[in-house]
């Protein structure tokens, strides 16, 4: 059931991944990291996140941001804090 | 600065009277010198009430305020999204206001609304979002 709601978080993520990152192809899935994306650099991945938070208007912690490994930790932990996609 | 000492509603403003010389400065410095911004009888056959300022030249004075007030000394810009409403006259007294709507602690970054209007109508010249980040909070 988790899995499912995050895969709709996913969903709800793309639009500002492929903005930020100049990829408007882009596809987000669970495994996606830093390392598959050239542009995924340190002043995107401010950008990243404060499209993130304005989106989903859930204020991460640093702990939070690096327990990451992936963008499915990412859309774990945004399930966990009430996000369902459908902001 | 750190973001300890910055709270959401915090807000700077100035006010600055775009003057002819400015408009030389910023047309030699970008090298833009289109006769809309230096002909006075260009910009009135154009349907300007005079020559216009630069747009840059406008949001420009918005930097001021972030690198000197608000987030102050230690920001940098990351990203600016910004409409261009109307144009400024020479000679316009202009306000340039920028006010914190969100602060990402997480990244060490601020975005700001920011706006530039006319001192006396509120006629909005320039408005739109700034993102700014303080090097050293970031990099998670």
């Amino acid at each position: 059931m988790e899995s499912k709601m995050s895969n709709e978080v996913l969903r709800a993520l793309e639009p500002i991944f492929r903005d930020v990152f100049e990829e408007p192809d882009l596809v987000v899935t669970r495994a996606l990291n830093a390392n598959d994306v050239e542009k995924w650099d340190s002043l995107n991945h401010i950008a990243l996140i404060v499209e993130i938070e304005m989106l989903t208007n859930i204020s991460f912690t640093i702990d939070q941001l690096l327990d990451m490994s992936d963008v499915g930790d990412f859309a774990d932990m945004l399930v966990a804090e009430g996000f369902l996609g459908d902001a | 600065v750190t973001l300890d000492t910055l709270s959401v509603g915090d807000v700077v403003s100035k006010n600055v009277t775009i003057t002819s010389g400015m408009i030389s400065i910023f047309g030699d410095l970008i090298d833009d010198h289109a006769p809309v911004h230096f002909d006075q009888a260009f910009a009135v056959g154009q349907g300007f009430g005079g020559t216009i300022a630069h747009g840059f030249l406008v949001s420009s004075l918005i930097s001021g305020l972030l690198g000197e007030k608000l987030p102050g000394p230690s920001s940098v810009i990351n990203e600016s999204r910004l409409k261009f409403h109307n144009p400024v006259i020479c000679g316009d007294t202009i306000r340039c206001e920028v006010i914190i709507d969100r602060i990402v602690s997480s990244v060490g970054a601020i975005v700001l609304k920011v706006s530039v209007s006319n001192l006396e109508s509120d006629l909005v010249f320039v408005s739109g979002t700034v993102t700014c980040s303080i090097p050293g909070v970031m990099n998670a």
